[in-house]
């Protein structure tokens, strides 16, 4: 369990800096786990199950727990990489104050934890598909696809998605047609956000040799897809109003906030972002001209997801009913 | 403590860090407990209240 490599360590870092107990937590990825909580706890309210509020809070948590786990199994084995690009070249393993081998053990005695507490708490299906999850995303998705397709994000966006399923299946023990277009909407978010972000750090992904979208295929065909993506996810986001989930709060903003991302989407089809090459020397989101489009759409995009989710969960805790255009499908 | 040397040969500032992740690990694994035994007790409670502890 120690075995710190020399390409794991920044040059002119000492490998024996002692760690602090917040550089295990930073191997948790607590950006992407409040992300995470709050897709998840969404999900749970969006369920109306009557479920102790104690018993709630310990689903949450496990789902916390175990996006914490993902994250550290992802550390573990991108230590390599990770050394190479500004955004994470910063984390606890590439700076030498964890070694890798911690890194593994802390995420896998994580997940164990966090599928039996929630196995124990909620339900069987609750803790399989949280099992599930981690292990698609340390496993399909970091191992295997991030480093051998283009189409990395697209399918490991899946463990992403997940979360508010696995909340509505703590609180109710089964997964309707609502849950999953919970899952539907952050899996088909993913890929315009992500390459959004890799039009323009497209330099650090090839030279970490990353195959991401715009390092394999171009930037033109980058923005297309972002664009086509985008025309399938933004139907998808307000379909919720609809199916007798959101209310007539979500359908405005689901609405009003899609519209604008496929404005910003069409602009990045439009623009150059991405055939400069390299991201602007100053700071990871300062930009070339060119694609400030790009930035626009990813940095609207967190703030829509964001949006659409807090919709729901405030329809739901002001008592809103939700909208019955077409039929109830929860 | 003065003057004792570290067995383990760390620096100060070493030692310091091992200490203060032990204390972590260690109301982590109280927290641990307290969470299994709260979720035992509401388990408990509700199966209780549902009948289907019969």
């Amino acid at each position: 369990m120690t075995d710190t490599t020399a390409s794991s360590v920044a040059p002119g870092r000492a490998a024996e800096t002692p760690a602090r107990w917040n550089d295990y937590v930073a191997l948790l990825k607590p950006r992407v786990m409040s992300l995470v909580v709050f897709t998840a706890f969404t999900g749970l309210m969006c369920a109306r199950a009557q479920m102790s509020p104690t018993l709630a809070a310990v689903a949450v948590l496990c789902i916390a727990v175990g996006a914490g786990a993902s994250g550290a199994l992802n550390m573990w084995y991108d230590a390599d990489i990770d050394g190479l690009m500004r955004r994470t070249r910063g984390r606890p393993i590439p700076m030498g104050r964890v070694q890798r081998g911690d890194a593994l053990s802390l995420g896998i005695f994580l997940a164990l934890l966090s599928v039996m507490l929630m196995g124990m708490a909620a339900n069987y299906l609750a803790a399989g598909l949280l099992a599930f999850t981690i292990l698609f995303y340390a496993v399909v998705y970091t191992i295997w696809l991030k480093r051998w397709t283009p189409q990395n994000i697209v399918i490991g966006g899946a463990a992403g998605a997940l979360p508010p399923v696995i909340g509505w299946a703590a609180a109710t023990g089964h997964t309707p047609l609502n849950a999953w277009l919970l899952f539907a909407i952050i899996f088909l978010w993913t890929p315009p956000h992500s390459w959004a972000l890799a039009l323009y750090t497209t330099g650090d992904y090839a030279k970490a040799g990353v195959p991401m979208m715009p390092v394999a295929k171009g930037p033109a065909s980058t923005r297309r897809q972002i664009l086509l993506y985008s025309l399938a996810f933004v139907p998808v986001a307000i379909a919720p109003a609809f199916t007798g989930l959101g209310g007539p709060v979500y359908l405005a903003v689901s609405g009003l906030g899609g519209l604008l991302f496929l404005v910003l989407a069409f602009r990045v089809w439009r623009s150059h972002a991405g055939d400069n090459g390299n991201e602007a020397e100053k700071g990871l989101y300062g930009v070339k001209a060119g694609s400030k489009d790009a930035r626009n759409l990813f940095a609207f995009s967190i703030l829509y997801l964001t949006l659409l989710f807090a919709a729901l969960l405030a329809e739901r805790t002001l008592g809103l009913e939700p909208l019955h255009l077409i039929r109830t499908l929860g | 403590m003065a003057g004792v040397p570290n067995p383990f040969g760390e620096s100060g500032a070493a030692a310091k860090a091992r200490r203060r992740r032990s204390l972590i690990l260690a109301l982590g694994l109280v927290a641990f407990v307290v969470l299994i035994f709260v979720v035992t007790i509401v388990k408990l409670k509700g199966n209780v209240l549902t009948g289907n502890h019969l």
